[in-house]
């Protein structure tokens, strides 16, 4: 018996990682050392077990690790597009809407990273999106997305195969 | 092929692995604590301080009041993150002492819950304005968590990378 394909878990995955990144308040989980990236590689590799367990077969590290770069790389590509998508057909400068959320939760935006504010947010007012902030937000979505999905998947992998495997 | 307890891992495998985790643990900490330095020595150092702390924006909130300071400029994390970092470093550094670098076994699963736990009431109080954490709280939450992170990734990592091998090495051998 084959075992089962990963699109699905891969589907989940990425599905979850991307949502959790792009609804607003929501998103706020990544900043937990990207919690949500994490619990992306996690679902994605649960989904995995799940259909394992129906054809009797054993959850292999090499398996969940690729799910969870997987899902890194897709999430990476669907969350830098839709960040343009938004920023594109949104007449706002989120620039300067998270400045003033950041005003209104208290929070203190270091000075020395104001000027560089001030720079992307005037390529919001002149394009519509900042091409600066996304190059290096996808160069970066690249690095950390399939880095902590891969990290949630091998620790997905530890907690569900202790979970199957019955101790002597 | 089947993967059991047993496995036998390729020792020079296993600390390439390490080797690398390693490295990327203490170049990513490297990374947060440059981030000020950078912006102190200014000139073309200043521009890479701030693609660094936009990298890190993209994982932490970067907030000036919950974050450690060196040159009177922010880390590049809050100090929460920065323990949690600082701490997997530690956890990795000390690693081969407690276990065998060729070990796939992860311990107990209690052993992450419980510092995530302590971690999450941490958050949790402080968020819903029960208890008001503290440079102290998040800090230690964050260090225990970083601490047992490695116990649990560097086996998972060997393994994948092994089976990875075997796969590949299978291939070559049909």
């Amino acid at each position: 018996m084959n075992p089962p394909n990963k699109i699905t878990p891969v589907i989940a995955g990425t599905a979850v990682m991307t949502l959790l990144a792009i609804i607003p308040v929501l998103s706020l989980i990544n900043i937990f050392c990207c919690a949500g990236i994490i619990a992306g590689g996690f679902v994605g590799v649960y989904t995995y077990w799940k259909q394992l367990q129906a054809s009797g077969k054993i959850l292999t590290s090499k398996d969940g690790g690729m799910i969870g770069i997987l899902c890194g790389i897709l999430s990476a590509v669907f969350v830098t597009g839709f960040g343009v998508l938004i920023s594109l057909y949104s007449d706002s400068n989120p620039i300067l809407e998270i400045m003033k959320g950041f005003d209104e939760m208290g929070f203190q935006v270091p000075p020395e990273i104001t000027k560089y504010i001030d720079k992307f947010s005037n390529e919001f007012t002149e394009h519509g999106f900042s091409p600066t902030i996304t190059i290096f937000s996808f160069i970066s979505n690249l690095i950390l997305y399939p880095l902590f999905g891969s990290i949630g998947a091998i620790l997905g992998v530890s907690i569900l195969n202790k979970k199957s495997i019955p101790k002597n | 092929m089947k993967f059991t307890d047993n496995t036998n891992v390729d020792y020079k495998l296993a600390r390439k692995v390490y080797s690398v985790i390693l490295i990327f643990s203490l170049g990513w900490l490297m990374m947060i604590f440059a981030a000020p330095v950078f912006l102190k020595i200014g000139g073309p150092f200043e521009k890479i301080s701030s693609y660094i702390y936009l990298f890190f924006s993209n994982a932490c909130h970067q907030d000036d009041g919950r974050s450690f300071h060196l040159f009177e400029h922010s880390l590049a994390v809050c100090s929460r993150c920065v323990w949690i970092y600082a701490g997997f470093a530690a956890g990795t550094i000390f690693y081969p002492l407690k276990f065998k670098i060729n070990n796939i076994n992860a311990p107990s699963i209690w052993l992450l819950i419980i510092p995530a736990l302590i971690l999450f009431i941490d958050v949790g109080f402080d968020s819903f304005g029960i208890l008001m954490n503290t440079f102290f709280t998040r800090s230690a939450s964050g260090l225990l968590l970083g601490l047992v992170l490695p116990m649990f990734i560097i086996p998972g990592f060997v393994k994948f990378f092994y089976e990875i091998n075997s796969f590949f090495q299978n291939k070559v051998n049909a």
